[in-house]
């Protein structure tokens, strides 16, 4: 029976979330020269996820990204951040001075900046996934929610 | 009473950003839901961030980008917003973990109307004491 | 080992974010592991870089190659590295602590992020003490308070009034951060500048007195909220009364010290005392509302019987001094305010851990669980009862130094008044520290339950804390010196 109701909603999301996914990866890949970057696609990976979990439920959100990678997922952009600013200091620069990785592998500067800008967006989209995905994931697994509209309990009926 | 409405109207943006602050600040400390008292704050920082990016406009500026023929227009200044972007983050952050509390103490206290929790916790401490 | 120095101050506050993100995905015990060699290894870093630096400081560490004032830097002087070390040295006690004693406190699916947000809160302390630039101390607090929340909250599931604890501690803390914002906008508008010695600098060029009084206002507001300055320290006893005793140690010794540092900061290295908005806040709104703080934190510490609620309304109190002390704007009381910081961090921290290590033997937290203490745990009363004369500003601990302090700064300044204050709430300590010591020595308790024994994670740090108070009590010169020199920099960084 909900396979009936909300039978737009769930045509649209399930056209739109791959569409998502993609624009996230554009607005990533373009961010260190236009409009752009980490943060905002790692708040659409997450938007993505978010669609598919509020009209599919929660055990579907999960199959498509679990809670545990949605975590590691957050821990690896810090990680990836961190590294990518801690190649300089071993060449004889300053923390996150991208020079250094120039330096170090014998390039032009400015390939080098363009190098360290774009590992650590990745970082940044990382973790700004990993966590958006993660609080959702907090919000929506929690057992209070007995009195959110008919459309989630349907969901979380199904899911249990 | 002497007002200078051009003065007035040329700080149009403050006396908003005032006011916002103002209803934020009310909302935080008077709602009776503590859902509410979150939402209060948010308008407070969001007023804020009004604040900063007002702060940055520059009359007939635009974006900050390099146009493709080496003219630099006149463009806002586009330190206030980035700054405002971090702050978004933060306040987002804060939101989360200030919701998530409001979920704990809606499990915990069956309720998150403010006046309910108080009245619980009122009872808790007088058990404690003795 | 000297290019790890010169990175260290990138170092001690990369180190514990990296970490606490590992931290989270581990199981609980090895993320306490974890955390706690983490902390040691910080601790390490602070008190290598202090020495290898003796005379060379200030020394500024520019972020990605961009010097300042355009990009975010690390400013390490003589003022802020005392901060810095007694942080780490809190933040290491408080890690070790979550291995020990303070171990059940944070169980179940939720235990490996006790260890994380631990981590978290002390390289965000560290940032706070150790930027110079006006947005990023903003960014610093807030990741600060973010995981100070979380900490308290994790006593919400041993008791529920936790949860309602960290609320108000996050609307109070998240208005404490805005207000702070607002003036590092009303900052920027005036000289266009975020780095605090720029900022300094173009203010003696430029000067714009209105809009540096509101940007003061601001500022003051906010980190007086965020100090728990009387009458805006309501969030503070529950929040700390209910967290799990390693927050509390953590929180009580180091957080409210980091936000008064940059206050002084801002009052006097970047400001200057000769701005009329700022000797009228210092001596119409942080002398009379410290005092109140120094009478009415005392009052309420009498009167409460739990242990931990006590020990927190002695915090306010304490921040009471801090406030009057900072009013006072002289070099002396500066220094005063820096020795009374370190006591204070270094008592708090003991109090609360060899308090989590009592409670563990009798599972009550009221005063009167503490009777027996030195029958039973011979280690930890020790070290309570050290704590607690340095709180009570007993001769030959360094609370008694910083209390002198500041009576003498007060007296040198003309202030007899709040000299008399100051004398009046350290008597009051007298009544609660006196009925707990004697609960502590003299009188007889239960024995300890069989097969439970005081870790020696939590014991262990809190005696070499005990021992840092008497020995820098009895022989204080060398600290009084360095404060004295600290408090002479940040004086002439804002002279005008």
């Amino acid at each position: 029976m909900t396979e009936a109701r909300h039978l737009v909603l769930r045509i649209s999301v399930k056209i739109l979330t791959p569409l998502i996914v993609l624009f996230a990866l554009y607005v990533q890949t373009h961010g260190e020269y236009g409009p752009g970057g980490g943060f905002q696609a790692g708040v659409l990976l997450a938007s993505a996820v978010v669609a598919y979990g509020l009209v599919f439920g929660p055990a579907a959100a999960t199959r498509l990204a679990p809670p545990v990678a949605a975590g590691v997922l957050a821990a690896l952009g810090i990680v990836l951040y961190a590294a990518t600013g801690a190649i300089s200091p071993f060449i004889g620069g300053s923390f996150l001075d991208h020079d250094g990785i120039a330096e170090a592998l014998q390039i032009q500067p400015t390939t080098g900046q363009h190098i360290g800008i774009v590992l650590v967006e990745w970082g940044v989209f990382f973790t700004v996934a990993g966590s958006m995905i993660a609080i959702f994931y907090a919000f929506m697994a929690s057992p209070a929610d007995e009195q959110t509209e008919d459309f989630d309990s349907d969901e979380s009926e199904e899911a249990h | 009473m002497n007002v200078d409405l051009a003065d007035l109207a040329a700080r149009i943006n403050n006396i908003a950003v005032v006011g916002l602050m103002m209803a934020g600040l009310f909302i935080t400390f008077a709602s009776g839901h503590l859902v509410k008292r979150l939402i209060g704050l948010s308008i407070f920082q969001t007023a804020i961030f009004v604040f900063f990016i007002t702060m940055g406009k520059v009359t007939g500026g635009t974006a900050p980008i390099l146009l493709p023929d080496e003219r630099t227009p006149i463009y806002s200044n586009p330190l206030p917003s980035v700054l405002i972007l971090t702050a978004i983050v933060v306040s987002v952050a804060t939101l989360a973990v200030g919701l998530a509390i409001v979920v704990r103490i809606k499990e915990a206290y069956g309720s998150a109307e403010t006046d309910d929790v108080a009245a619980a916790d009122i009872a808790l401490d007088a058990d404690a004491q003795t | 080992m000297n290019a790890i120095l010169t990175h260290a101050p990138a170092l001690f506050v990369v180190l514990p974010f990296v970490a606490a993100a590992i931290a989270a995905l581990c199981p609980r015990h090895v993320a306490a592991w974890i955390a706690a060699i983490t902390a040691c290894l910080v601790l390490a870093l602070t008190v290598g870089y202090e020495i290898s630096t003796e005379g060379a400081r200030p020394l500024i560490y520019a972020f990605g190659g961009f010097a300042p004032p355009a990009g975010i830097t690390f400013r390490i002087d003589d003022f802020n590295i005392i901060p810095i070390i007694l942080i780490s040295a809190i933040g290491a006690v408080a890690a070790l602590h979550t291995l020990g004693d303070g171990a059940h406190e944070a169980s179940g699916s939720r235990g490996s992020l006790a260890p994380a947000l631990l981590l978290l809160e002390i390289g965000a302390l560290l940032g706070v003490a150790s930027t110079g630039d006006a947005f990023n101390l903003f960014v610093f607090l807030e990741v600060a308070s973010v995981s100070a929340y979380g900490l308290v909250a994790l006593g919400g599931d041993r008791d529920k009034r936790g949860f309602k604890a960290a609320f108000d501690y996050l609307i109070f803390g998240a208005l404490g951060a805005s207000f702070y914002v607002v003036g590092v906008g009303f900052l920027y508008m005036s000289t266009g500048s975020l780095n605090f010695a720029d900022i300094a600098a173009r203010l003696r060029v430029a000067p714009a007195p209105q809009l540096e009084a509101a940007a003061y206002g601001f500022l003051f507001t906010g980190l007086a909220l965020k100090a728990a300055m009387f009458p805006l320290h309501g969030w503070l006893p529950r929040a700390y009364a209910l967290a799990p005793s390693f927050a509390t140690a953590l929180l009580a010794g180091a957080s409210g010290a980091a936000a008064l540092l940059a206050l002084a900061r801002v009052t006097f290295g970047v400001f200057g005392d000769a701005h009329p908005m700022i000797v009228m806040v210092l001596q119409t709104l942080a002398a009379p509302l410290g005092a109140a703080a120094i009478l009415w934190g005392g009052l309420r510490a009498i009167y409460a019987k739990d242990a931990r609620l006590m020990l927190s309304f002695s915090a306010v109190a304490e921040a009471g001094f801090l406030f009057l002390g900072l009013s006072l704007g002289t070099q002396a009381a500066l220094a005063a305010v820096l020795v009374k910081i370190i006591a204070d961090g270094l008592g708090k921290t003991t109090l609360f851990v060899a308090a989590a290590s009592a409670r563990r033997l009798t599972s009550s937290t009221s005063v009167e669980s503490w009777r027996g203490a030195f029958a039973r745990q011979p280690a930890a009363a020790a070290a309570l009862s050290i704590g607690l004369a340095s709180t009570l500003g007993a001769p030959l601990t360094l609370g008694f130094v910083g209390k002198w302090l500041l009576v003498d700064a007060a007296i040198a300044r003309g202030w007899i008044w709040a000299a008399v204050i100051m004398v009046i709430g350290s008597i009051l300590p007298v009544i609660y520290v006196g009925r707990s010591l004697e609960r502590v020595l003299f009188q007889p308790g239960p024995p300890a339950p069989e097969g439970v024994k005081a870790s020696p994670f939590s014991i262990a740090p809190i005696l070499l804390c005990a021992a840092a108070l008497v020995i820098t009590g009895v022989a204080s010169a060398p600290l009084v010196d360095a404060a004295g020199s600290a408090a002479a920099e940040l004086m002439a960084e804002g002279a005008r």
